[in-house]
Parts: structure tokens; sequence; C-alpha cells
């Protein structure tokens, strides 16, 4: 872990890929805030990265709304006097099949995860333009074959990365994407892309979006 | 044969006007529709008929669609259209200028796609669709963090549902353009500054004009397209191959 990223907010704490990035960052010397909007789920990943000798809290966010957001990331940058990395992590929509899709439906598959993309970015940003430093690393996922939702939030998701990334490059923010085929599996996986991703090996990477999947790019790639 | 029938929105400005002139001119029967009452200048007797929709407006959309297809006997093609853009830094974008930007450029078009699809398998008809998408939804702009995320989240429906609507011979594609000269591009276009950066940027040296858009969009419905689906049409002056 580079020196410059001491003070970690992961975002979507209750999923496995989270917590392997917070883990991952925590044992490499980041202090990492864990956030959810089930504040249990936020706090038992922090408890489980002390019980490794890491540092790390817990938070109540949800990403859907802006002002619990930003409460969340003042107050981990308040409690770790900084904030240098962004964790900002997309929950895996539920695939719905299109032609029986209802207008609820979008809810939490579409709306949700994007917003929340959205408002971690947001707010990360107003800490981290003050300190003309920092990194946003958005974590979402590729669409399986035909899943309309989800390749609507990995489109959006990768064309916000690269937006947020060529705006904020002139502040001294960097934002990158990883980009897997399920945030659920292989979090190992996922926890070295970002690590890589918010280091100091990655500092002419901005706008970019890494893939860590195994089959599933063709689709990706014709962007 | 029956004429077929086509719905455009956005129609009362700039892209989606020339669509509609341009497909009526191809023989549909054309539906047009905008926000803005100005799409009744639009209508032609017998060749285009204007109405008012908010394409984020989706129990609306559904209404129109059953409305077109009860009168005419169905809906042939969409030209998924509307739009709007406005600069906003990240940290002044508001959650409800979000969320009207998605709703516009995804969520509408998302279930007018599902109504059109519905209408055609149900009558065992062929169809076809366009998705205008934008250079945006595939190199970003600084200042435009919800123009880029909604033009991309668009931009990816045609290749997530081409083939399931593929099984039912329906075809769904995007065209991308890039500086057009319609009102959205006004403030650049009459900005020599802004202009002077740009255009050197484009490898045919100018803007496009509508007409030539909707040329594209016309193609992509037409039965010389019949084996393409998926796929996206840059109508961009070569900005992207440069």
């Amino acid at each position: 872990m580079p020196p410059d990223a001491r003070a970690v907010l992961v975002t979507a704490a209750g999923s496995l890929a989270a917590q392997a990035i917070g883990r991952r960052l925590a044992l490499d010397g980041a202090s990492v805030a864990f956030a959810d909007a089930d504040r249990g789920l936020a706090c038992a990943a922090a408890e489980a990265v002390r019980a490794a000798g890491g540092n790390a809290a817990g938070f109540a966010m949800d990403h859907r709304d802006w002002t619990s957001t930003q409460r969340a990331v003042r107050a981990a940058h308040d409690g770790w006097s900084g904030l240098d990395l962004l964790v900002n992590v997309a929950d895996n929509p539920p695939a719905a099949p299109f032609l029986a899709l209802a207008e609820d439906d979008l809810a939490d598959a579409f709306d949700a995860p994007l917003a929340g993309l959205m408002h971690g970015v947001r707010a990360a940003t107003e800490h981290m333009r003050a300190a003309g430093a920092g990194c946003i690393v958005n974590v979402f996922p590729l669409s399986g074959d035909g899943d309309v939702l989800g390749g609507a939030v990995a489109g959006g998701a990768e064309m916000l990365t690269r937006a947020a990334g060529v705006e904020l490059a002139a502040v001294g923010i960097r934002v990158a994407g990883v980009a897997a085929v399920s945030v659920r599996d292989n979090p190992a996986a996922i926890a070295d892309a970002v690590a890589f991703a918010a280091s100091t090996d990655a500092s002419y990477v901005t706008g970019s979006t890494l893939v860590v999947a195994e089959r599933h790019t063709q689709q990706w790639t014709a962007r | 044969m029956d004429r077929p029938v086509a719905i455009v929105t956005g129609a009362a400005h700039g892209i989606g006007r020339a669509c509609a002139a341009r497909l009526a001119s191809d023989g549909y029967i054309v539906v047009a529709t905008d926000i803005d009452d100005a799409v009744h200048a639009q209508a032609v007797a017998g060749r285009i008929e204007t109405h008012e929709l908010d394409a984020a407006d989706i129990p609306a959309g559904r209404c129109l669609v059953q409305d077109v297809a009860g009168r005419h006997g169905g809906v042939d093609a969409l030209v998924n259209n509307a739009g709007f853009t406005e600069r906003r830094a990240v940290e002044q974008l508001e959650t409800d200028e979000w969320r009207r930007m998605l709703d516009v450029h995804v969520r509408g078009p998302l279930f007018l796609i599902q109504a059109v699809a519905r209408d055609l398998i149900r009558r065992g008809a062929s169809g076809a669709m366009v998705n205008m998408t934008s250079i945006r939804a595939i190199v970003a702009e600084p200042g435009q963090l919800h123009y880029c995320a909604a033009k991309g989240a668009l931009h990816a429906l045609a290749p997530a549902l081409a083939p399931e609507l593929g099984r039912h011979n329906v075809r769904i594609n995007n065209v991308a353009p890039g500086l057009v000269a319609t009102r959205m591009t006004a403030s650049v276009r009459a900005d020599p500054e802004s202009l002077s950066l740009r255009l050197p940027r484009l490898p045919m040296g100018r803007y496009a004009e509508p007409s030539e858009v909707a040329a594209c969009v016309a193609h992509l419905l037409s039965d010389e397209a019949r084996a393409i689906s998926g796929q996206t049409l840059a109508a961009d002056g070569g900005y992207l191959a440069g």
C-alpha cells in the first residue's frame, strides 16, 4: 500500500467484495471505514478486520440517499483525519427478464447501484478537492448474457467512471473502475485489482476500468 | 403492404425532427412525440401525427404505444431519440437532476422498447429500433457526469437486448452522433473559441446536419440492415475513429 492511501472508505460493506477489499487494504496498513445501509454489517466487517490486526471502523450509510452518503463520508474523513481513497462498491443488480420487467424492478436493480456510485463520487470529491489529492475506485458488476439491467448498470458505471476521471484529473483526483462478472464471485481477485488501481503504480491511470473476468469480455470490449 | 408505423421521440427539433421527416418520406406513418408542444408543427396529414409525451413518463409511453397500435394495427419501428444535456460540476450535481437525466435517457426508452417489442411479438411481426446514444456514451467530457452515465447506460441496452429480441425477429441498434447542428449544440457552435477547439478533433472537419444522422437511423430501420442488431453506428465525422 502506498503511503498516500492511509485513510480509506469502503461502501456496500455487507458484500463479500467490499469485505475482501477492506481487509486487503487494512492489512496493507490503511485505516478502513466500512459503510453499509445496515450498520450492523458495516460494524461486523470492521470487527473482522480488527480481529485480524487491522484498523477499521463501521458506519451507517445508505448509498441511495445523498444526505446519508455525505454524512458517512464526512464521518470517515473526520475519523481518519482525511480521506485518501473511496472504494465505491455497487451491488449486483438482480437479473430480471426483459419482457416481464416492471417499473418497480428498476429501483433496486438499476437506480440504486448507479445513484450510489454518483453520490459516493460527489461526497468524496468535496473532501478530496480541498486536499488537492485523492483516489476513487468504482467497483461494479459486468452484466451476464442478455441481462439488460446489469448491462445498463455496467454501461452507466463505466461512463460515470470516465466522466469523473476526466473532470477530476485537473484537481488531482484519480478515478478508476474495477468491473467483475459478479461482485460476489472471486472477491480476492477484485481486491487485488482495487489495490492496484488505488496504488501509486496506477498513478497515470484515470477514467479507466479494469475488467476482472475470465469470460464475458467480448461485449465489454465492444465499447 | 400497409405502410409501416414508426414512433420517434424528441421529434420537435433537431435530430428527432429530421428522423420524423426522413421516415415519413421513406413511406412510414410517423408518430412524432416531444415534451415540447412545438412538435405539433411537424404534423403532416396522413404522414406524421404528433403527440406531447414526456419521454420519462413510462405509463404515458405505454398508453401511446397501445393507442397507436390500436389505430394503425401495430408499431413496426421505434426511435428513442428524446434527450437533453446540461453542464454540472460533480459537486453541483443534485440527485433529482441525476434522476431526471436517467429517467429521460434510460428508464423511459427501456419501457418504450418493451411496449413496442410486446406489440411486435403479439403480432408475430418483425421490427427494428434505434436508440440515439452519443459519442459521450463512449468518450467522456468534464461537466457531463450524469449525461455520460445516462448515455453509457442507454448505449448498453442494444447489445444486451439484441439476443432476446432477435429470437422474435426484432432488431435493435444504436446511432451515436457527434457534434450535430441542433439546439443542444447551439452554444458550442456559436462560440468561436469552443468551435476552434472541437472542429480540429473531427476528421471530417465539420459538424453534422441532423438529416445526416436521420439517414443513419433510416438505414438501420430499413430492410437493408436486416442482418444488423446490437450494434452502434457512429455518425460522428470520424471522431471516435481518430
